[in-house]
């Protein structure tokens, strides 16, 4: 989103607030299915799916970032991306829309959003009233495989 | 150049076979130059020569000037050996060796970035360039080049052209080719400022060099290498008299094997695997649907007969046709074993020692991806077999044996597994201190180290912790990451055995399935989950209420046939325990890590045969897990690596052991 | 359009070399060895050879005194190439039956130019 004007967003709720990721990482939305738990993965970590034949990790954004945990609802949904040639999913309270902000709109993360990580926000995008937080995906999902899962690893 | 004439796809495709040969082409040479160490032989040099020279002649066509320039280096010091003009010693097959390592280098960067400028070769060119002093020196001053300007390499130019032509029309007799060759070299005599006219181009001044050739459409760099390489190649031919080059007579009709295969990316195989993968789960759920109609609806037999035929048959296609795909992924064993005298040979000059390598059975076939994963382990046991195993030469007097050491690698199929043997005839694994450390460091029960044979008290040397801290034999013991070792090939479903003889010989059995990628499991439900266990581990099947759980020092055990064996609570373990009532039913008999353990489960599901899928980088972390895998029903259920589960437990608590 | 067969055990040089003379209209065969070209060349109508010199299984020299032996294919130009400029070897070369002998590496503009005069010639 450096250079181009505007940019296409997929954009989801979770916790009460609205929140976006760049179009190009979503593979696919889909409806909550049956996830195997994975013993000994982090707690953010749900489980694994299948996804036409592969298997997938799921994790629940909620607890990712640091909200509280929310019961499953027929909202609910499975945001697929694809993450440095590996795909994955999280889970979300829905899917609201796709959104074209003008760069020029998004502002850079605030010092603090209440209730949560702020690490992994890019910026906070503006359209009309709403404020849609901008998820660094990369971040989310990468800061997880060193730090966290080491810790699993001498369980 | 090329690069003008292709389009870049093309070029690109190009490259890439390029880097695919000349790796090929390189591994073959460094495996053969140190064969030729030992057993000078004229063809493999022959082949070695022609190795190089492919990859010098294709790498300038490419433009590859650093790799080029190297590897025409190294084919003047083979040229030279392939002639007999010198002998070389260890010191040149060292030069040689590291130069093939150079090159290979090269072209890896090639096969990454793209070019060949990122690593500095000037070392290896200087020491090949001292080699081929040295080889100069040998020979008798009368022939040093004297007028090398007056030979340098003819090339084709306007004026050699008209010759052919004219040799053409006269309908080419012998003598008056050989007059067009003279005649191609007189033109080439002609000073080369004079070629400028023909194309100048950026980088010409070069070309003012003697020698200089008429590459208009190359770039300069590879000009100074061409140059280089003639005045180099010019040397030779002025040693030589042109008579002493006979060629060599047709070789006896080795008739030529016609190619009957095809080179498919990897990639595209796994793409297949996966598929065949798919159907085989596909297929498991139309037997799984067949059981379930032929159970509820008796009556309707002769329907039923129809949808039980189809399914036998789907079931033999899908079986036969999952053998096909697997072994469409087999590769020889020698793909690894060839690697093998290389590495004795670095690693007895690192030691010390002497060694004589025998190897067998390398044509033997195994899946790509585990020659790939054995290769670790692999080399890890050969060094440590010419560390701690192999004794010093003066050592082996002493004890009466050979100065040379032994060391061999054997492979061969057994069913559906394939065994590799390493053996060596060294100094041997001492019982008794391995059992002396295992006490020492409180790693096994007294009553239980008592009542192990001597070939299960030896095989205590993949025990984790063992080998970190001290020595168990003489000298640092093979225990030096044995466990490593051990939990690598445990990783492929294989297993791994020692066996020795004090002083006189050491054998590590190395056991392997041919795939990876389908096994055998035992499907179980622990709590509410369901998860695959590798059947390959599997001993027996244990009915909960047919036996007694005892508890021995807060930690339960069963007693089958006088024997015991502790059990471990996988609820427990993969914290998965519940609140519902019901019991566990189960006990699952394993053989891991060399000792026997009895996982208690809800219930045992049954046997399936299942397609591993991986868990993805993200989860590749997560201990206790080897992998996933997704049932009849669509459901994703996790593959247990019960290895790491044992080992993780003990660990922590001193269960077991 | 004129048929060309290419003998060399690299498949990059042989690849190469097709690709160059693909742009230029050329129909192109592939061999990896002398013995595995001349059966090359009693299957199909071949207009010129472009041979390498070092080669397994039948070495360039041996394969151009083969074809010049050959009762039907011996009148077919051939082109050797190598990455050695052994004066001697030109010599032998020649000698043995070869129309041009060029160098590597190989300069397109002048291969394609070389292939023209000698297929021009032709009766």
């Amino acid at each position: 989103m450096e250079q181009s004007e505007v940019v296409q967003l997929v954009t989801f709720n979770l916790g009460g607030e609205e929140f976006g990721i760049d179009i190009l990482s979503v593979q696919e939305i889909n409806r909550m299915t049956d996830i195997t738990k994975i013993p000994n993965a982090p707690d953010y970590v749900e489980g694994a799916i299948n996804l036409r034949g592969s298997t997938i990790p799921i994790v629940d954004l909620r607890r990712r970032l640091g909200f509280e945990a929310g019961a499953t609802g027929e909202s609910t949904r499975i945001v697929v991306v694809e993450l440095n040639e590996s795909v994955m999913g999280f889970i979300v309270d829905s899917v609201s829309s796709v959104l074209r902000i003008p760069t020029n709109t998004i502002e850079p993360p605030p010092s603090v959003i209440s209730h949560m990580e702020s690490q992994y926000i890019k910026g906070v995008g503006k359209l009309d009233e709403r404020l849609i937080i901008l998820l660094d995906i990369q971040r989310l999902f990468e800061g997880s495989r060193h730090g966290d899962f080491s810790m699993a690893n001498c369980a | 150049m090329a690069n003008e004439y292709l389009e870049s796809d093309e070029l690109k495709e190009i490259i890439d076979d390029f880097v695919l040969e000349s790796r090929d082409l390189m591994e073959g040479a460094i495996q053969d130059l140190v064969t030729i160490e030992t057993n000078p032989d004229a063809e493999i040099l022959n082949r070695i020569f022609r190795g190089v020279h492919t990859v010098k002649g294709t790498s300038s066509f490419l433009g590859f000037s650093t790799l080029s320039t190297l590897a025409h280096r190294a084919e003047d010091v083979l040229g030279k050996m392939r002639k007999g003009d010198f002998v070389p010693d260890d010191s040149t097959t060292d030069v040689l060796l590291n130069a093939c390592d150079a090159i290979k280098a090269l072209i890896e960067d090639i096969a990454v970035v793209g070019n060949d400028g990122q690593i500095d070769v000037s070392e290896i060119l200087q020491r090949l360039e001292e080699v081929n002093e040295r080889a100069e020196s040998g020979l008798s001053a009368s022939e040093a080049p004297a007028q090398e300007p007056a030979v340098h390499e003819p090339v084709l130019e306007p004026q050699a052209e008209e010759t052919v032509k004219k040799t053409k029309q006269k309908g080419g007799t012998r003598a008056e080719k050989n007059i067009s060759g003279t005649s191609d070299e007189g033109s080439a005599k002609k000073p080369s400022k004079a070629k400028k006219s023909q194309g100048p181009k950026p980088g010409d001044e070069v070309k003012a060099q003697p020698g200089g050739v008429d590459e208009t459409a190359m770039p300069a760099q590879e000009v100074v290498e061409t140059t280089t390489a003639e005045t180099a190649f010019e040397k030779i031919a002025m040693q030589e008299p042109a008579s002493a080059q006979t060629p060599k007579q047709a070789q006896p009709a080795a008739v030529s094997k016609e190619e009957q295969t095809v080179r498919v990316d990897v990639k595209k195989l796994d793409e297949l695997m996966n598929l065949v993968g798919e159907l085989v789960l596909g297929k498991n759920r139309l037997m799984m649907v067949n059981h379930t109609m032929r159970n509820r609806t008796e009556k309707e037999e002769h329907r039923l007969d129809n949808l039980n035929d189809v399914t036998n048959y789907v079931e033999i296609i899908t079986n036969d046709l999952q053998a096909a795909v697997m072994r469409a992924r087999l590769v020889p064993v020698s793909k690894l074993f060839n690697k093998v005298p290389r590495l004795v040979r670095d690693l007895s000059s690192e030691f010390g020692k002497k060694v004589d390598i025998a190897i067998e059975g390398e044509e033997t076939e195994l899946d790509k991806s585990l020659i790939e994963a054995l290769h670790d382990p692999l080399v890890h046991i050969i060094r440590n077999s010419l560390d701690h195993g192999i004794e010093t030469p003066e050592e082996r007097k002493a004890k009466g044996k050979e100065p040379k050491g032994h060391l061999s690698l054997k492979a061969y199929s057994e069913g559906n597994q394939v065994v590799i043997e390493i053996f060596d005839d060294g100094k041997g694994v001492n019982v008794g201190n391995v059992i002396k450390k295992v006490r020492e460091k409180g790693l096994m029960e007294e009553a239980e180290l008592n009542a192990l044979s001597r070939k299960d008290a030896m095989n205590l040397i993949f025990i984790p912790g063992l080998s970190t801290a001290q020595k168990i034999t003489s000298v640092s013991g093979r225990g030096v990451g044995m466990d490593v070792v051990r939990k690598n090939i445990e990783k492929m479903n294989g297993q791994v055995y020692i066996d020795s003889e004090e002083d006189q010989w050491t054998r590590l059995t190395i056991k392997l399935p041919l795939t990876l990628a389908i096994m055998k499991a035992l499907i179980v439900q622990v709590a509410k989950e369901f998860f695959a266990i590798p059947l390959s581990i599997v001993v027996e099947l244990v009915k909960l209420q047919d036996t007694k759980v005892k508890t021995v020092d807060k930690n339960e055990v069963v007693v089958l046939r006088d024997r015991i064996i502790p059990l471990v609570n996988l609820g427990e373990v993969l914290d998965s325990s519940t609140d519902d009532e019901q019991q566990d039913s189960s006990i699952i008999i394993c053989n891991v890590l060399d000792k026997t353990i009895g996982l208690k489960v809800r219930s045992v599901i049954g046997q399936e045969e299942v397609v591993i899928k991986p868990l993805g980088e993200f989860l590749r972390h997560v201990k206790w897990v080897g992998g996933a895998t997704i049932r009849g029903d669509g459901k994703v259920i996790l593959i247990l690596d019960i290895t790491t589960i044992i080992s993780g437990l003990n660990k922590h608590k001193s269960v077991a052991a | 359009m004129s048929r060309v067969l290419i003998v060399d055990d690299s498949r990059v040089t042989r690849r190469l070399l097709s690709s160059i003379l693909k742009s230029d209209g050329y129909v192109v065969d592939e061999a990896e060895n002398g013995l595995d070209a001349l059966e090359k060349l009693s299957a199909v109508k071949t207009d010129l050879i472009i041979a390498d010199l070092n080669m397994p299984n039948m070495d360039g020299m041996t394969f151009v005194r083969s074809v010049r032996e050959a009762p039907y294919v011996r009148d077919i130009p051939i082109v050797m190439l190598t990455v050695s400029s052994d004066k001697g070897l030109r010599k032998e070369a020649m000698a043995a039956g070869t129309d041009v002998f060029m160098t590597k590496p190989i300069n397109p503009a002048r291969l394609l130019g070389t292939l023209k005069s000698l297929l021009k010639e032709k009766p």
